[in-house]
Order: C-alpha cells, then structure tokens, then sequence
C-alpha cells in the first residue's frame, strides 16, 4: 500500500533547485533580469552597489580605485563563488503512511547535493504566501510547517536527512509543495534562492471529529464493545475438525489418533470466538445541497475507522457500487480520502435498491452465523433519503449533529 | 583570553571593525584626536558591558531596534552633527579652512557616530546600515587624505576595504541566519565545520587578489577610460567652462582651441601652482601633445590603438613606468624629503648636474596633473610608481595632493627620436597640409636646420601677429587655421603654438604641442612664486636634430621663452648638484639619519602593498602545497593498492554515468545489489558499461580485499 501512499516520480536530473527556461523568457528577460537581481541583493550587496556607483567618480580623478576594485571585485567574486557552491540539491521524501488533514506530520527528506563542489549555509523551508515558486505547481492543500531547517554543509554527491513538517488542510491525494532552499553562502554577499520541487504525492484522510461531535459515535462503539463482551462471555473453543500437517504448524496441535489412524501427520482445527467485524457502508451519492454533509460524513467514517480499530474490532468498508471491500484499518483510511462524491443526477431508485440488497445480504449471513456477536453494518451517507430505508432494517440509528445523517444497522 | 579566535562574539568583531575605523579617521583627520578619545570610551564602555553579560547575550538573539532606540539614535547623530558643525565653524573663522574639506570631515564625523549608535542598540547583530555607513567613511576618509593616488595605496586601501566588508558582512549574515532559524539547530551532515571555514578562508584570499588585480588594472585603465569620457563629454564640459562655473577651478588643459582663453579668463587671479624656491620657475609644462584631428578639433596625446588611425606604424608608443629610485642611486647630497620617493625622469641623458630644486604645491580638487619645467631630470613626490608616457612627460602616479621637487637641469636631455614618435610629431592631417605646405615653404625659405627653421616661423608670427584675448572669429564655412594664417588677426597663445607646431611638421621638424603655466609672479605675501589661471600657456616644443633635443619655440607675441632661473646667489652656490631641500632637516644625512629618512618615507600603505605583493605569491604556492601535501597523504604507498583504488574510482565514475552513486557508509556489496536491481531498469539498459558486470566486480573487489588477495581490473 505503500506504493498508493506516496507515489515518488523516477528522480528527474537537476529537477529540483535550477529554473526553467520557457520561450516567453526571450521577451522578458529585461524583467526577469530586474527581479532575480532584486532576489539576489542583501544588504552587503546593496551597500556595495551604493558604494561602487559613489566610487565611479573616479573617473573625474576621485582617488577611489582600490575602493571601486574592491566594491566589483566583492561583487563579481562572490556571485562567482556563490554560483560554484551553490545548492543543486534533489530531494527526495520518505513517506511511509498517510497523513491526517489538520494535523501536522513530520517525515524525513532526503537533500542530495549534485554540484561539483560542496556547498554551505543552506536554509530549507516553506515557500512564503506571496513568493512564486517558478512555475513549480504549487496544491493549496498541503503545506510545510515550522521555521526554515539550516544545513552548514552538504558535501558533493552527498545527501542529508531532515524531518519536515507538513499539514494538509483536507482529505486527498496532494503533490507535495515545493520547497525554498536558499543560501547567503559566502559572507551573506548575495542571496541564491530557488524552489525546489519535492517529487511525490502524500494521502491526507480525512479529519477526525474531536470534541463533543464526536461523543455519539464513542457512545455507539462503546455500546457495541458491551453486547460483544456478553455474547463472548461463556464461549469455548470448539473442535472443528483435522487437517493434514504442513511445516510450521504448532506441534502441540497434532492430532495422533487421526495420524494413527490416516498413516499421515494431522493437526487439529478449532473455531475460536473472534470480535465481530463491522462493516461500514458509504454512501458516495450527494445532493447538491450535501457536499458539505459528504466531507462530514468521511470524517465520521475515519473517525469510526480509527476508533474501531483502536477498539479491537475487526472493520471492513465498502463503498456503495463497489464490489470489493478494504479490510485494513489504514488502507481503510486511504480509500476514504481518495473518495470522490458522486452527484445524484437521475433516479436515487437504483442506488437505494443496491442499498437495500447489501443490508438483506449482510441480514441473511448474519442469520446463518452461529454466534450471538453477529458482524455489523454501518451505514454511512450524506443523503436523507437513505433513512426510511435503514428504517425498514433492524437498526440503532445514531442522532448525530447536522449536516451528518448518520445511521447504523445491525 | 583562551578563546580561540573564531569563538569571539560578534560584539567583539565589531569592536575591532570600529577601532580600526576610528583609528583610520583619527589618522586622517588631524583635529579628531578629542573626538576619536570620545568615541573611543565609548566604545570601551559598550565593549565592557557586553562582556558582563551573560554569554547567552552575545548571540544577538532578540536584538531589534525599538522606537525609543531610533530616536537615540537620531538624537546622538544630533548632536554629533552639532559639535561637527561647531568644530567647522571654528575653523571657518580662524583657520581659513577649505569648504569641501571641512564638508568631507563633518560628513565623516557623523556617519561614525551613526555606526556607533547603531552598535550600541545592536551590540552584537549590528545593523544592515552600518555596511553602508562603513564604506562612506572610507570613501570620505580616502577623500581626505587618508591615502594617495598611488597604485600602492590604491591597492592597500581596496585590501582592506575588502577585508573589513567581509568581516562586517559575515557578521550580519551570520546573525540574520540565527534570527532566521531561532535557536542554534543547526543540522550538519559531518563534524566537517572546518571544512567551511577553509573555503571561506580561500573565497577570501581569492578576492584579495582579485581586488589588488583589479586595482592595478583600474589604474593602467583609467587614464584611458577618462580621456575617452572627457572627449565623449567634451560639449558638455566646455558649455560649463564656458560658463565659468568649473573652468577656472581645474587645471588648464589647453586640448581644444580656446580652451587656454577661457581658463585665463575664468577668475584670472585664482592661484593654481604654488612654487616655493629661489628659482623663477618660468615654463611648466603640463600637457604634451602628439597630433591634432581635425574632425574632433583638438589635441591629442599618442593613445597607441587610437594613434595608428592616423599613423601607419607597428611601433608602440606606450607609456613607461618609472619606479623610484634607491638611495644608493642618487647624488651624493640627494636625500629625499620626508615621505617623498625619488624618481629618475628617464625622458633622455641629461649631461648636466641638477643646479636648483623648487617646491610646487598644487591643488588637489584641480586634477592630477603635474606640471614642472622640460629641463627637470628628477621628480620627487609622493607615490609607489610613476607612469611616463613617450615623451618623458608624467602622466600619473604622483600624488598631486602632496607637494613635489623637481630637480633642474640647464638643459633639455638628450634624446634620440624613435620612428612612431617621428611620425606621431609630423604628422599633419591631409585636409591642413594643402594650405599649410606652401605658407610654411614661403616662411622657412632657405633654412637648413631645424633650429634655423623654428627661428623663421617664430620670427614670422611675433612679427607679424598681435597678441589678444579677444576671440578670434573666422568666417562661417571656412577652416579656421587657413583663415587665421590668411587674415593674421590678434590672436591668443594656442594659435601662434598650434600653427607654429603645424607649420614646422609641414617642413619635416618634428613638433609637439604644449601646454602649461608660465610662473613669473612673485607673491611676496605666500613666500613663493605663484602661477594663476592667468598665466596658463600654450607653447610649441620642436626637436633639434643635430643636438638630439626638444627645444621650445614661443611664437606668441609679445612672449619670450626663458628656463628656470636662479634668482638667489645663494641658491646658485648650491646649484653644483646639491639640492635645496624645504623639507629636509638635515642636508648631510649620516646612517641612521638615512635610516630614519627610509623608515619615515614608508608609509603603512605601502607596508601593505608589499606584504599584498609578496604575499600573494607564498599564499598561492602555500595553496598549491596544501592541495599537493593532501592528495599526497590521501594517496596509499603501496602501488598495487593505489591501482586497485584507481579501478574502484573508476568504476564509481562509470555507474555514476548511469545515475548509480554509492552512498556514504553503503558497502560495496550492498551497493552492488542496488546497481543490479537498477540495472533491471529501462533507463540504464546501454550504457557504456553493463552494471552487472561492473557490480560482480565490486563484489570480487571486495571479497579479495577481504581476504589480501589481488584485485583484477574491472571490465570495459
């Protein structure tokens, strides 16, 4: 799942710190020429342009020569040696795990230095609101936190590792922002600033609802925790059956009167009680009116997930129309982000029969299980018109605030 | 104080930039001596307090300047304004002092006390103003007089103007990365810090050699770069000459017709040479000039690349340079004055002793011209080196703010004329030649000789012209030389020397154009000969060439050459080669007098210099050891292991073609599985070398070091 989770483009030579030059360049160049000298002026290069434009009285018989070498040579010298060691770094992040919206991360980002010489005094961090990032596509949806992180050295051919904070405003797949990396190096002459793309993609799930929203949905989990304690309470372990030995099963298991008697090795199988597995329900259909209702509801969903999942149970969620079901907590939490609403154009009819034939099915295998715990549907959706439906299935509906309509069957 | 140096807090960088800024202005500003004290506890006093703070307080940290701040700041600026502003006024009255200097001085004295102010409230992070504000008070302590004009000082005072910036400026740098990224974190991929400190270190001395490069070249340059400015500006600079608003307040130039006229006229009794002496001086000489282009109508010094527009020759007339003299050189009695080196005017053989010395003083704000009679055989002044051009004639190199001596021959040297300055005197442009050959024929008639012909060209205008300042007006459409030579109208200097030179070159004596001051003034009040833009001159110089001599030829009416004179019997005993000397204190040096002389001839610029010149050279070669004794210690004795280093590098380089680096740390085995997993990938699939060969070797590589055994090379 990891591959889904961050999806890191094959590197792209000098893809990260270098401009790229476009055709309209030509045109603009005065311009452009205006502006990168302003990005590259600090205050010592300021000084010495005011102090080398005083020192061209020279050429009236000013004796300020040495001071006009010095001011052009400083100038000159120091872009030269900035431009020799300036950063040409490929980064290259190390996502593991989704993210959650609204909550700030930290994952490591690997710097690899592709110049020929070493380079210094790096400063790496978040692009400002108002800076441009080259044309680098920038997602709103993400962002780096915290202050810039300062490097003293990446030696050529080198990389180095630092954590980075990011926050993801909402639930999604997002292209990580570019990066500023900038450097003062040497003597703080001049200033090299440039964005660098971060190649890769991050899944951000949904929010988790906090605070009083989300007491109804600890009250239903709890209540469920409770009839699973009862129905467990006094089960044993039943002897299903024996099967023949393969390597690595438990030994003590053996079964020697099946073996005796077969002539072949065969251990024995019991049924043990499990927790129940929920099964939640989504609902991808949307009003017109419910966009908002459908990011709530996701929210309730991962926070269901989540809370689920800490509790021990067993979750499978399925999306409406969907025939395959996602078992993992996590990936659970990632089919939600990824999950798109779907407008309700035409007749809600079929939509609500497919419901309604999911609710009878999972009805009907519950019916044949033979333990007490039988396995849960919850089901989640942003339409109203789903209630009377859910009202005709046995079922604990959950009064959740608005705009979530929140129902669960059982 | 056990620190190491790098460990000083920037605070205590500071100090020693500002002590050594205060040193620079109290040195240069003779009065600032109470001023400098002042400023001086001052900064001992915010020095102490620094130091009693807690070493968390030295990192500039939180350091921001409030309002109450910036207007102490404004008040202590205030105030030193004030006091500056007392100070001049002072002297205005008493001391009959110069404006600009004065100027230069107050605006000096402020922007110090600015940077003080501003370190006060920012001790440690200083302020960005305070770059600005250091290099004005350099540029205004080199205005007044801080150093001179030499390449010498020039080059010591870029070196350390570049040294201090980027001391100041890595300060600043230095304490707006740490407000940038708050608390010391400072990530660092090896313990390498040194590393950065060496490079620094080497961008450094980089740029100090860089900069006395510079130095050098803006100084052969500028005289070049300055003459094309003024001809590019030339319509601009007469419109406000004539105007008078500047033309009386420079040295005269005397390049464009007219231009001596209105220099004489624009305030006549303004003093621009002082001589001191008991010699007349009579004729100084300034400007020499080689040809006049017609098209531009001026006078022109042979630039070589602009001169073989007119002159077909391969022959350069480049100028020389002249180094000073050593002592064992000089006459016996020669001691150079205080400060002043001695240079030896290589223009010819002189084949007489100096007679006489005489003192000028000039104007600094007048320009850099040196003027000084043609009999002159050496020159003492400030300056590192003097630059002649091929005439003999100084052209820089001597700092004019400082007086100079200049010993005097009887005569002119000897000097034997080369081809290119043959044909740079005689040149004559067509356009003039068609009128001027058969005027100068008809005027020379039978003479012989050069001196013969010069004597008839003279005799020619002082006979039959008037001398006048009023304007000579030509016909409109005619040529003015031709109209001037038809119509004989009263005339000033330029055009009696200018005809004389042109005329002369039509019958193939080679002529040159001058122009300078004739001092003939005794003021009595000043104790010393005075020329003013009055007495400013044009003359023609022609050469004699049976005596091998430049000689001057005065056409001007009503005007008659003389030399410098001996006014003072006294001075005339001395004149058997012994120098008269104002500045020096004792006439018969004995060793340590000498030493002493030498010691207080050095100045701390050219210590400098020399330390500059020498020493760039042990620095490179120290540079080009260090890398020679690193590579050595990295390179392994053995040569079986160097040749087995040499295939692994090698090796790397070729995957590293392929996009395959090996990380720090990574083994060559690990490595070797990521080159054949990569391998696998579309990309590297031809390249110059199979990976998964290249990887099996670095495993066999691996396992035969390992084990001490030969490694084989690697495949192709």
């Amino acid at each position: 799942m990891a591959s889904a989770l961050m999806k890191n483009e094959p590197p792209i030579a000098n893809h990260s710190t270098r401009s790229q030059f476009r055709w309209y360049h030509l045109i603009t160049w005065p311009i452009d020429l205006i502006l990168a000298v302003r990005k590259m002026a600090t205050a010592s290069s300021v000084a010495l342009v005011l102090a080398f434009v005083m020192t061209l009285n020279v050429i009236w018989g000013y004796p300020w020569m040495g001071i006009t070498a010095a001011t052009l040579t400083m100038l000159v010298g120091g872009w030269m040696a900035q431009w020799l060691f300036r950063p040409r770094l490929e980064l290259s992040p190390g996502v593991s795990a989704p993210i959650i919206a609204g909550q700030t991360t930290a994952f490591p980002i690997t710097f690899r230095h592709q110049g020929r010489w070493s380079t210094f005094d790096i400063a790496v961090g978040p692009i400002g609101e108002h800076s441009s990032a080259n044309g680098i596509h920038r997602d709103d949806g993400l962002r780096w936190q915290g202050r810039p992180r300062f490097i003293s050295e990446i030696a050529t051919q080198r990389s180095i590792t630092i954590p980075m904070a990011v926050t993801a405003s909402r639930r999604g797949e997002h292209s990580l922002p570019p990066l500023l990396v900038e450097t003062g190096f040497p003597f703080g002459l001049l200033r090299y600033r440039r964005t660098a793309a971060v190649p890769g993609t991050i899944i951000a799930t949904p929010e988790p609802i906090e605070g009083a929203d989300r007491l109804p949905i600890r009250n239903a989990i709890d209540q469920i925790n409770q009839w699973t304690q009862q129905n467990l309470h006094g089960e044993s372990f039943d002897y299903i059956g024996s099967r023949e030995y393969v390597a690595g099963m438990p030994v003590q298991r053996f079964d020697f009167r099946a073996w005796a008697r077969t002539g072949t090795a065969a251990v024995r199988e019991y049924h043990a009680p499990s927790l129940p597995r929920i099964r939640i329900l989504i609902d991808p259909y949307v009003d017109s009116q419910t966009t908002v209702a459908f990011e709530w509801m996701l929210r309730v969903a991962a926070t269901l997930v989540s809370d689920l999942h800490d509790s021990g149970f067993v979750t499978e969620c399925r999306v409406l129309l969907q025939d395959e079901s996602v078992t993992s907590g996590e990936d659970s939490l990632v089919s939600l982000a990824l999950l798109q609403p779907i407008k309700v154009t035409t007749s809600q009819e079929s939509m609500n029969q497919r419901m309604i034939d999911l609710l009878s099915s999972n009805e009907h295998s519950t019916s044949r299980t033979r333990t007490s715990t039988a396995d849960s549907m919850w089901v989640l959706s942003s339409r109203l018109e789903v209630e009377p439906i859910l009202k005709t299935h046995p079922m604990h509906l959950l009064r959740m605030p608005t705009p979530m309509p929140l129902s669960t069957e059982g | 104080m056990n620190r190491r140096l790098t460990e000083l807090p920037f605070w205590a960088w500071w100090m020693l930039l500002l002590v050594a800024m205060l040193v620079l202005l109290s040195s240069t500003f003779g009065n600032w001596f109470p001023v400098g004290m002042l400023m001086a506890v001052w900064i001992a006093a915010i020095s102490i307090r620094q130091s009693l703070r807690a070493p968390r307080a030295t990192s500039g940290e939180g350091e921001h300047t409030t309002f109450g701040q910036k207007l102490l700041i404004t008040l202590i600026a205030a105030i030193f304004a004030s006091v500056g502003a007392i100070i001049a006024r002072n002297q205005i009255a008493f001391d009959n002092a110069n404006f600009i200097f004065l100027g230069v001085r107050a605006a000096s004295f402020v922007c110090m006390a600015l940077m003080l102010a501003l370190w006060t409230v920012r001790p440690n992070r200083g302020h960005p103003l305070m770059l600005v504000l250091g290099l004005v008070v350099g540029l205004l302590s080199i205005v007044g007089g801080a150093v001179t004009s030499s390449i010498a000082a020039q080059t010591s005072s870029g070196i350390l103007c570049t040294l201090a910036f980027l001391g100041a400026s890595q300060i600043t740098y230095q304490a707006r990365k740490r407000d940038l990224i708050g608390a010391p974190q400072i990530a660092n991929e090896t313990s390498r810090t040194s590393n950065r400190t060496r490079v620094m270190i080497a961008i450094s001395v980089a740029l100090v050699m860089a900069t006395g490069a510079a130095a050098r070249g803006f100084n052969e340059a500028m005289p070049w770069i300055q003459e094309d400015l003024r001809q590019g500006l030339q319509s601009s600079i007469q419109q406000i000459e004539e105007g008078r608003l500047v033309g009386g307040m420079r040295y005269v130039e005397g390049d464009q017709i007219g231009t001596v006229r209105e220099h004489m006229l624009s305030d006549p009794s303004a003093v621009a040479l002082r001589i001191e002496g008991d010699i007349q001086p009579n004729y100084l000489r300034g400007h020499l000039y080689d040809y006049f282009d017609v098209g531009r109508g001026r006078w022109s010094t042979a630039n070589p690349s602009y001169l073989r527009r007119f002159v077909p020759t391969r022959e350069t007339l480049a100028n020389r340079v002249i180094a000073s003299t050593n002592r064992a050189e000089l006459p016996a009695n020669a001691v150079p004055p205080r400060g002043l080196r001695h240079f030896e005017l290589d223009g010819g053989d002189f084949d007489q002793p100096v007679f006489a010395t005489m003192k000028i003083v000039g104007s600094p704000i007048r320009g850099r011209t040196v003027f000084y009679p043609s009999t002159s055989r050496y020159i003492q002044a400030m300056g590192q080196e003097v630059v002649v051009n091929h005439h003999g004639q100084i052209e820089r190199g001597i700092d004019t703010s400082s007086p100079y001596v200049a010993g005097l021959s009887r005569q002119t040297p000897n000097t034997d004329l080369s081809a290119a300055q043959s044909m740079a005197t005689l040149y004559v442009a067509p356009a003039q030649a068609s009128y001027l050959a058969p005027i100068a024929r008809q005027i020379v008639t039978d003479a012989s000789t050069n001196v013969e012909k010069a004597a008839r060209v003279q005799s020619f205008f002082q006979e039959n012209y008037v001398y006048s300042l009023d304007p000579f007006l030509w016909p409109e459409g005619d040529d003015p030389l031709e109209a001037f030579l038809k119509n004989r109208p009263p005339a000033h200097c330029e055009w009696f020397a200018m005809s004389t030179t042109l005329l002369l070159r039509m019958v193939g004596v080679p002529t040159r154009y001058a122009v300078g001051y004739v001092a003939e003034e005794y003021a009595s009040e000043r104790d010393a000969w005075v020329a003013r833009n009055s007495d400013a001159h044009a003359w023609s110089e022609a050469y004699d060439d049976v005596a091998k001599r430049w000689f001057v030829v005065e056409s001007t009416p009503g005007r008659t050459y003389a030399t410098a004179q001996v006014v003072n019997a006294n001075s005339e005993a001395s004149a058997d080669g012994s120098i008269d000397n104002d500045f020096a204190e004792d006439d018969t040096p004995g060793v340590i007098s000498m030493f002493v002389n030498w010691l207080l001839a050095q100045r701390a610029t050219d210590a400098i210099y020399s330390l500059f010149y020498y020493g760039q050279a042990v620095l490179l070669i120290g540079l080009i050891l260090w890398f020679v004794r690193n590579r050595l210690s990295n390179r392994p004795q053995d040569e079986e292991e160097r040749q087995a280093q040499k295939w692994l590098r090698q090796t790397e380089k070729k995957l590293q073609r392929l996009g395959l680096v090996r990380n720090r740390g990574e083994t060559l085995h690990a490595f070797a599985d990521r080159v054949d997993a990569s391998a696998l990938m579309p990309h590297n699939v031809g390249g110059v070398a199979c990976p998964s060969d290249l990887a099996m070797w670095m495993r066999s590589f691996a396992a035969n070091r390992y084990r001490g055994l030969s490694v084989t090379a690697p495949p192709r």
